[in-house]
């Protein structure tokens, strides 16, 4: 029981910290995209660059999601098996 | 929203390494004043050490874990309000920003709406410290009933609508309390036009108002906005009211009711907003008792009328005045308590105006510690010296008609003569202590004097 109660915590301290990096990538897509939009802000960005870091944000976003869907998903089945 | 914030800016500091998310957000705050960036936890210290800030946005996450936590810390450490904005959501670093002095935790992720919200809030405490500041720096009072007047005004959520009446003797501040009303008011971004109509005519003071089109009377050789255009957004303070004739009176009222004039010459209305602070030192309704002040105008001016208290119904602050009137001179002064007594007994006929034109006669002076005998007679003796009321007894013992029958010249030498011959007989026949008495030159003095004798030797008239 009590490796069952560590185990889980160190799940939930691991999707904790995905959480952060999902919250952070998102933020930093809203905010490439609202930049992109405002017109005087997109006059001084480096389009090409910024075109790699939104790419990059994207690619982190989705493995943050996979992987908390996935940890979201071991917990619930432990859960239930115990 | 952006032109208001232009007047009261607030200093912003951002901390967030996420450049993106620092642009974004800087572009967001820029209309409340000036944002600073910084991209790294040293970065940020520096601006914390080096600068003056009202409020820090701060990443907890910037180099290591919670290290944002050290600078929530410095900021409180600096009076700077700390805003937490971070992917963090664990409820454990949230206690832990809380315990160092954040104010508010934001995520990330929901910040935008919220932001505006707590900015604004900041934006208000800054307004309300600059009022704070202009009340200690420009108008000093610790009397209670001015101090709830003030207080009572800067809680009242005062909008362009309401039109404001300043009552009071003149020299007791109505202007600048105008001033700190178009300071609290959502138009303080705007125009504060002041104009005083007691000092121009009638007949200029509605071209001053209205303005005028090129040509629409002599001497109009250029088209000119008036008052009333320049104030448009802002705050229209017109002192004295109460000395415009009665058609200009009906015009401005017009132009209260419909918010719109028409240039002198112009076909066309022009629409204008602006709050209207309107003052007078005169009796108001006795100016209507004596239908030389429009009721209806009365009414629609008085939306909040307010009298200012003479002087000398607050004397507990003559003292406050007297110190901070000769704080504003590098050359310092001191009163001796008998002379400090006399002040504070004066009734101060001229009010504040008139305890800072003394004041600064003596820190401009060469006396420095000025005691009762520096003072002028009159608040030696509180004496009202814009009182002619001697001078109309004079005037009404027969002068006029001694004027009229031998001429001012020879009245004006009849005085001369009287006068020196009293102070003469006081100072028991010195002739230099006489002269020094009545201010006047050596020569002007023997001239009277032998006029004098020679007066008395014919028997001669006197003006009384």
């Amino acid at each position: 029981m009590k490796s069952y109660k560590r185990k889980r915590n160190a799940e939930i301290s691991v999707s904790a910290e995905n959480m952060h990096e999902l919250i952070n990538q998102a933020a930093r897509i809203n905010a490439i995209l609202n930049l992109v939009r405002n017109p005087d802000a997109r006059a001084e960005l480096e389009l090409s660059v910024v075109d790699r870091d939104f790419k990059e944000a994207l690619a982190k976003l989705e493995t943050s999601w996979a992987i908390a869907i996935q940890a979201v998903k071991k917990i619930q089945s432990q859960d239930s098996a115990h | 929203m952006l032109r208001r914030v232009m007047a009261k800016q607030l200093r912003i500091l951002i901390i967030e390494d996420d450049v993106y998310f620092r642009t974004d957000i800087s572009k967001k705050l820029e209309k409340y004043g000036l944002v600073r960036m910084a991209c790294s936890l040293e970065d940020g210290c520096a601006f914390l050490q080096g600068e003056s800030f009202d409020v820090a946005l701060i990443d907890l996450n910037l180099k290591g874990k919670d290290s944002g936590l050290d600078l929530v810390r410095l900021a409180v450490q600096k009076q700077v309000a700390p805003i937490v904005l971070t992917g963090n959501h664990d409820p454990q670093m949230i206690a832990r920003a809380y315990e160092a002095g954040c104010k508010h935790y934001f995520s990330k992720l929901d910040v935008q709406a919220d932001l505006d919200r707590e900015i604004g809030f900041y934006l208000k405490q800054l307004g309300s410290r600059d009022i704070e500041e202009f009340i200690g720096r420009e108008f000093i009072t610790r009397d209670p009933e001015l101090t709830a007047m003030v207080d009572r005004l800067r809680h009242q959520n005062l909008n362009r609508d309401q039109k404001i009446l300043l009552l009071g003797p003149t020299g007791v501040g109505k202007t600048k309390i105008a001033k700190l009303i178009h300071r609290m008011s959502e138009s303080s971004y705007d125009n504060f036009i002041h104009q005083n109509l007691a000092e121009i005519p009638d007949t200029l003071a509605e071209s001053l108002l209205f303005g005028h089109k090129k040509g629409s009377f002599t001497g109009a050789t250029e088209d000119r906005d008036g008052l009333f255009k320049k104030a448009d957004g802002g705050t229209l303070f017109l002192d004295e009211v109460g000395s415009i004739s009665l058609n200009l009176q009906k015009k401005l009222l017009k132009v209260l009711e419909e918010r719109e004039f028409t240039p002198i010459g112009a076909t066309t209305p022009l629409k204008t907003e602006f709050r209207l602070i309107a003052a007078t030192c005169e009796d108001i309704v006795k100016l209507i008792e004596t239908k030389k002040f429009r009721i209806d105008l009365y009414f629609r001016l008085k939306g909040i009328e307010l009298t200012l208290p003479a002087l000398k119904e607050r004397r507990g602050d003559i003292p406050l005045l007297i110190e901070h009137f000769a704080a504003q001179s590098a050359r310092k002064i001191l009163f001796s308590k008998a002379a400090m007594t006399a002040l504070q007994s004066y009734d101060w006929f001229g009010n504040v105006r008139e305890l800072e034109q003394l004041v600064k006669s003596f820190t401009g002076g060469s006396i420095g510690m000025v005691g009762l005998e520096n003072l002028p007679p009159y608040i030696q003796t509180n004496r009202n010296p814009y009182d002619f009321e001697d001078e109309k007894k004079i005037y009404s013992r027969g002068i006029s008609n001694f004027i009229q029958k031998h001429g001012l010249r020879r009245f004006i030498e009849n005085v001369e003569r009287e006068a020196f011959d009293e102070v003469y007989n006081k100072n028991a026949g010195n002739f230099t202590k006489t002269q020094k008495t009545l201010g006047i030159s050596k020569s002007a003095a023997y001239r009277i004097y032998e006029e004098l004798q020679a007066q008395k030797k014919r028997g001669d008239l006197s003006v009384s």
